[in-house]
């Protein structure tokens, strides 16, 4: 499904990604943790293709296609989400008529009949009320004065909405309070699916209490570092990263 | 800018009249047209006008007049019992349609009702005191169309009254000489009446109107206006709106705006009686190498009096937009409430975009806050857009709309109109 190769990736100049390898397979979960300016959400950003970060050399097939390639906007409609870290608040521009035109921008680009105001609205309504979101908030600017956690839940509708089959959800937890974690959490774990892979990338291993991976990753200093199952979250969390660092000292050093 | 001075030539006046316009014209060549040394026109040249050859126009048929108010007005509710009222003003031509009686043609005063017309060519309170508008002493010098409408005392009006300006060129739909109006609009609204007025701008050709508003809101009066200016690229307009606001009125003022080869106005209300509310909202949408100038003061000499100054400009090509906003709180205007926000957005490099908010306070216990802003499209936010499938354009045309929504979001459900619509559409489509 997604397939990373030796990923080099600058932002202005200076080398954030430094060989990165990752492949994950369909319907797989996978945890991407590191240490603060380790890359993570570089990571996010390079598979979303926003402007500014220069792949210098690797590549990244995405479902058989280059995905490197590819425009931001053909990446969302080939189904490559990213549940942003901190999510645009835009003005003037209503909620759900914004979450209306991204659902039919995909589904015309994918030779369906665009929905309705009403089919959408039903649609809405009810993802809406599956992440215990209030109502108000899709009629109100998008993302304009949420608070932390209203804004996550407004990234995980649109995932649920825009049905990806990659979905890269960048530090989902941050300024989230217990409730709402669990609740982000589980609207997470409703979108799992058989066709559907997710790269949570995370600080804290708390988030992966609710989201339980299949693989756990740690990025270090721009490229993947170690890779194992769920009890490496565990163990990152009592020991820190320190310990990774001494690990790869001495088999450098051997 | 002397030739412009010299073609113009006054229309026929009554005997009464013409010592009046001979004092208004003095006045104009001793002031002189402005230049760019004074603050005020600054960043706005006259080339365009000073530039044009003027002939005086066939007369329009009045089919022509009909035809094009019927195009632009859209036909009130089936439930409505009045038939939408409708002014055309094109040429020296004024057309009423389903007018109340209150509402009166300015040509046709000049030649009937004395009294009316001789306070009309008047200039009010605030010219006197600023003396320097060469552009309404020449309107007053050649006033040769307008409308006057009395809203009488208690008159609450569902309907909003139209008004359509027109060149030759846009009634004939072909090119007609340059011609030059000056039109002098006065708007008076009775006590507790409450009027709704749209003012339609769809000049085609070569023209220079030059438009003198008075404003006169009675107590516990409102009047809400809405400009809608999308003329052709070869229009100069050029326009004072003068306000006087007794106490508890309301006026509201619209200038949604795409400019011509220039479009300005200058809006100065003055507060007078305690507890009014003043608002002038501005979306200007330049393209092209239009320019747009908007110059606002509310001058507040009573107290408890709100003024709020509203823009929203989004620049393309080689388009230019002034605004100036300002107020002036008197001593012993206490308890005055005071807002001006300015926020532009420029899409190109050569647009440009000139932003004076200015306050000045007098009075002891005020709220006032002035802002502004000047832009590119947030790149963020086109990323987040894009990132959910929008194309590049379909994320620009939402950021922009959002933009303008701020503005938009303020009219009155009389003001929803399909026009507004179809302008911001059709301008936002020529911007990107």
């Amino acid at each position: 499904m997604l397939k990373i190769k030796n990923l080099h990736v600058e932002v202005d100049n200076k080398l954030i990604l430094n060989g990165l390898d990752l492949h994950m397979g369909t319907g797989q979960v996978h945890a991407i943790m590191g240490p603060n300016g380790a890359g993570k959400s570089t990571l996010g950003y390079v598979l979303a293709g926003r402007d500014g970060y220069q792949v210098t050399a690797g590549s990244i097939e995405f479902m058989g296609q280059d995905l490197l390639a590819m425009s931001v906007e053909q990446r969302a409609i080939a189904g490559v989400f990213l549940a942003f870290q901190y999510p645009v608040a835009i003005p003037g521009v209503n909620n759900s008529y914004f979450l209306r035109t991204a659902v039919n921008a995909r589904r015309v680009a994918r030779g369906e009949q665009p929905l309705d105001g009403m089919s959408f609205m039903r649609v809405l309504r009810e993802q809406a009320k599956l992440l215990d979101m209030d109502a108000k908030l899709l009629q109100r600017s998008v993302n304009e004065g949420f608070s932390g956690g209203e804004k996550k839940r407004n990234e995980i509708l649109q995932m649920a909405l825009l049905e990806p089959t990659l979905a890269v959800l960048d530090e989902t937890d941050s300024g989230l309070d217990i409730d709402a974690l669990r609740i982000v959490s589980e609207g997470v774990n409703r979108l799992r699916s058989t066709n559907r892979s997710m790269l949570v990338i995370t600080h804290y291993q708390r988030l992966l209490e609710h989201i339980v991976p299949d693989v756990v990753h740690v990025l270090a200093d721009g490229k993947i570092v170690a890779s194992g199952g769920k009890e490496l979250a565990l163990k990152l969390e009592d020991q820190g990263y320190a310990w990774l660092q001494d690990e790869r000292e001495s088999r450098q050093a051997s | 800018m002397t030739e412009l001075l010299e073609q113009l030539n006054p229309p026929q006046t009554a005997a009464l009249h013409a010592a009046q316009r001979a004092a208004a014209n003095q006045q104009l060549q001793r002031l002189g047209l402005p230049d760019q040394r004074s603050e005020a026109w600054k960043y706005t040249p006259l080339r365009a006008l000073s530039t044009m050859q003027f002939d005086r126009s066939d007369s329009i048929p009045e089919t022509a007049l009909r035809q094009l108010a019927a195009a632009l007005v859209e036909p009130p509710d089936q439930a409505a019992d009045d038939p939408t009222a409708i002014i055309v003003i094109a040429g020296d031509q004024c057309l009423l349609v389903h007018t109340p009686d209150w509402v009166q043609s300015m040509a046709e005063l000049l030649r009937t009702d004395t009294d009316t017309a001789t306070g009309l060519l008047q200039p009010d309170a605030q010219v006197r005191e600023q003396a320097s508008d060469s552009f309404i002493w020449m309107n007053l010098a050649q006033c040769n169309n307008g409308v006057m409408i009395a809203v009488p005392p208690g008159m609450k009006l569902d309907q909003p009254l139209h008004i359509v300006y027109a060149d030759p060129a846009a009634a004939s739909q072909s090119q007609a000489a340059a011609s030059a109006n000056h039109i002098r609009v006065h708007i008076h609204c009775g006590a507790a009446s409450a009027v709704t007025v749209i003012e339609h701008f769809v000049h085609a050709g070569t023209s220079f109107s030059n438009i003198y508003r008075s404003m006169e809101v009675d107590e516990h009066a409102s009047l809400d206006l809405l400009q809608l200016r999308a003329a052709g690229d070869a229009a100069v307009m050029i326009e004072h709106s003068h306000i006087l606001q007794q106490a508890s009125s309301s006026c509201r003022l619209w200038a949604l705006d795409t400019g011509g080869r220039l479009s300005r106005q200058e809006v100065r209300c003055a507060l007078q009686g305690k507890n009014a509310d003043f608002a002038h909202h501005g979306l200007l949408l330049g393209h092209g190498r239009r320019h747009m100038d908007q110059h606002v003061m509310a001058h507040h000499s009573a107290g408890d009096c709100r003024s709020r100054q509203l823009f929203r400009s989004v620049l393309a090509d080689k388009s230019r937009a002034v605004v100036n906003t300002a107020a002036l709180v008197g001593s012993g205007a206490d308890g005055s409430d005071v807002q001006q926000h300015t926020a532009s957005i420029l899409l190109s490099a050569n647009a440009e975009m000139d932003a004076k908010p200015q306050l000045e306070i007098l009075a002891d216990e005020v709220v006032a806050s002035h802002g502004a802003t000047i832009g590119q499209l947030d790149d963020d936010a086109l990323f987040y857009l894009r990132s959910r499938g929008l194309t590049t354009a379909q994320a620009r045309t939402m950021l922009l709309r959002g933009f303008v929504q701020t503005v938009l979001d303020t009219l009155p459900e009389a003001l929803r109109i399909a026009a507004v619509e179809r302008v911001v559409a059709a301008q936002l489509e020529m911007l990107l």
